[in-house]
């Protein structure tokens, strides 16, 4: 006989899977098959579609790129003022995604800004500015979760292996990297569905340009201020999929312990 | 010990710590020698072995492994084979694997590495273990894949750290009498760091004794249980008959002093001290003797005497408490009755509490 305490968080469970599902499911009934189907014969949003995978590939790839040393030199070292920088670290987490966004279109003003803009690399109301805001939010989310990953390796292995004959980096590679596989996995699915579901930074400061600079996150809202609802809602769905599949993946590679 | 060839050299060797040092620490280490380093938690035992192992730098000094100056060498080119706590062994790798891994930084050819492999795995008695990965193994299987792991490269110098603190109590007495063995066929030149006394008395061909970041002191088992070079390597050995005492002037000589009984003619300075009562040469009677200067007698009363028991022994109370291990008393042997116990003067040993 389950207690009234077991009772109730069994129940609270039920009524909180069932309002996520009833959310899901609405936007299912509201629309008709043929508004899914149209998303992919619409030009328009085929290349909102190819934009958003290549553009969150990339951004989850770069966010790897910089996350794994991060990662390592947050989990690893011990230094003066380490809160402060971890701190920094989680600012686009706990950040309204719209500052980042403002903050950058604001950077992009300054001296060095305009410098990096004049020398050739034009990233505002631009594809690349979309990986810049999609990398520069999204990056925050990849070396929490490797940050974590190294943080259960005990480093004993990594200098046991060095006494054992490989060097430093030697070691990284071949202890500490395979160790923290699953979670870098974790890390780089998460950092991909956050990408491809963000809007607020990027309609500040890539716009929303069809065929230019039009991702799914931006069509939503692209087709919500025509009036076209039951498009709007395709999408979305097409996102729930895409989101689904990076969290099941997740948890089948990394277990439900991952930092998602 | 007979060194015909060092193979571990420490000179004044220092590391500044933030709340803590390690202060010209000094050292030789024979080759085949197994050279056990004690002390208490906090003695800096480990930081020792991670500089002898290249995982941290000393502020100064140079140590030496096989006549190469290797103070400042990565730990990959040290020639060291070095099992922490807890074994480290790679969780994603195999037993065969985990001991393979420094053959192959080396890249001995694979048919050699199988040879070595298998040759190791037969010496520790894991063979039968050789598929399995580390999580599915035993506290004691994980030290003999740690062990093998070290030793399948060929070390120099072998380095133990605390190898036996994850082990049961049961386990240990056995595991000490496997190392003994693996030490004795492999020759191998072993520093073995360890807080327990019965571990390094059964091991340590010689034992270092560290405290708070300094050698105190250096010797076989034998030298340093009968003639600790001070009080606090007295006290950490839990040698019994340890008086706590002070030296004073007595005349032309200092004296060692227990209350109003005193030891004449200690070499040692005025100041705290203690004296180590030696067990063994110790002659109780039941009437005083007469004896010559050179035997220290006084009179001290029973206080237990149990000749059922498991640890049998003779507890006095003479102008402080000596216990004689081993004693088995008689019914004559009462408690409350007054027995003379004479020492020879020159095995009581006097050394400054500092």
């Amino acid at each position: 006989m389950p207690s009234v305490f077991d009772t109730m968080a069994g129940g609270m469970l039920f009524i909180y899977v069932a309002f996520i599902g009833l959310l899901v499911l609405v936007d299912v009934g509201y629309i008709h098959p043929k508004d899914f189907w149209s998303l992919f014969s619409s030009e328009d949003l085929r290349y909102a579609m190819r934009l958003s995978l290549i553009t969150s590939t990339i951004s989850a790839l770069l966010s790897l790129i910089v996350g794994l040393p991060v990662g390592y030199a947050l989990s690893r070292f011990r230094f003066r003022g380490r809160i402060i920088v971890d701190t920094l670290v989680d600012l686009p987490i706990v950040l309204p995604p719209l500052v980042i966004g403002v903050s950058l279109l604001v950077f992009f003003q300054t001296a060095v800004g305009r410098a990096i803009e004049n020398a050739g690399f034009r990233f505002v109301y631009t594809p690349q500015g979309i990986v810049l805001a999609q990398f520069t939010v999204v990056s925050a989310y990849a070396v929490r979760t490797i940050k974590i990953a190294f943080d259960g390796i005990d480093p004993r292995l990594e200098r046991v292996a060095r006494t054992l004959g490989w060097s430093r980096v030697q070691a990284f590679f071949r202890v500490t990297l395979p160790m923290a596989r699953n979670g870098i996995l974790a890390a780089g699915v998460m950092a991909w569905s956050h990408a491809i579901g963000l809007f607020a930074p990027l309609m500040i400061f890539a716009g929303t340009t069809r065929r230019k600079t039009e991702v799914l996150a931006t069509s939503i809202y692209l087709e919500l201020s025509i009036g076209r609802i039951e498009t709007a809602l395709a999408i979305t769905l097409l996102l729930v999929v895409f989101a689904m599949v990076a969290v099941t993946i997740v948890k089948k590679y990394v277990g439900d312990s991952s930092a998602i | 010990m007979n060194c015909d060839y060092t193979m571990l050299t420490i000179e004044g060797l220092c590391k500044h710590f933030s709340a803590f040092s390690l202060s010209d620490i000094s050292l030789q280490v024979c080759q085949g020698e197994y050279f056990v380093l004690l002390g208490p938690t906090g003695s800096g035992k480990s930081s020792l072995m991670e500089m002898i192992c290249g995982l941290r730098t000393p502020d100064t000094g140079t140590i030496t492994i096989a006549g190469n100056d290797v103070t400042r060498l990565d730990p990959s080119k040290r020639q060291i084979g070095y099992v922490p706590q807890d074994y480290a062994l790679l969780p994603f790798k195999t037993v065969s694997d985990n001991i393979a891994f420094g053959l192959r930084a080396r890249r001995v050819d694979s048919h050699e590495m199988h040879i070595r492999v298998n040759e190791i795995m037969e010496v520790l008695g894991i063979s039968q273990l050789a598929k399995r990965l580390p999580g599915r193994l035993s506290g004691g299987e994980r030290q003999r894949v740690a062990l093998a792991r070290a030793l399948v490269i060929r070390p120099a110098i072998l380095l133990l750290d605390e190898p036996l603190s994850a082990i049961d109590e049961d386990l240990r007495d056995s595991l000490v009498n496997e190392i003994r063995r693996i030490h004795l066929r492999m020759e191998t030149t072993t520093v073995h760091i360890c807080h327990n006394l019965e571990e390094a008395f059964a091991l340590g061909d010689r034992i270092g004794i560290m405290r708070r970041g300094r050698l105190a002191q250096v010797g076989t088992p034998n030298e340093i249980s009968r003639r600790p070079d001070n009080a606090f390597v007295g006290k950490f050995l839990r040698l019994p008959n340890t008086w706590d005492g002070v030296i004073k002037a007595n005349g032309a000589q200092n004296a060692f002093y227990v209350g109003d009984f005193f030891v004449r003619n200690v070499p040692n300075p005025v100041g705290p001290a203690i004296a180590v009562i030696p067990t063994e040469n110790l002659c109780i009677t039941q009437v005083p003797q007469m004896c010559d200067e050179s035997v220290l007698t006084f009179a001290a009363e029973i206080q237990s005497g149990l000749p059922q028991t498991i640890k049998p022994e003779l507890r006095l109370q003479g102008p402080a408490v000596i216990t004689i291990p081993g004693f088995y008393p008689t019914e004559e042997w009462t408690p409350g009755k007054t027995v003379y116990v004479n020492v020879p003067r020159e095995q009581i040993h006097v050394v400054p509490d500092i």
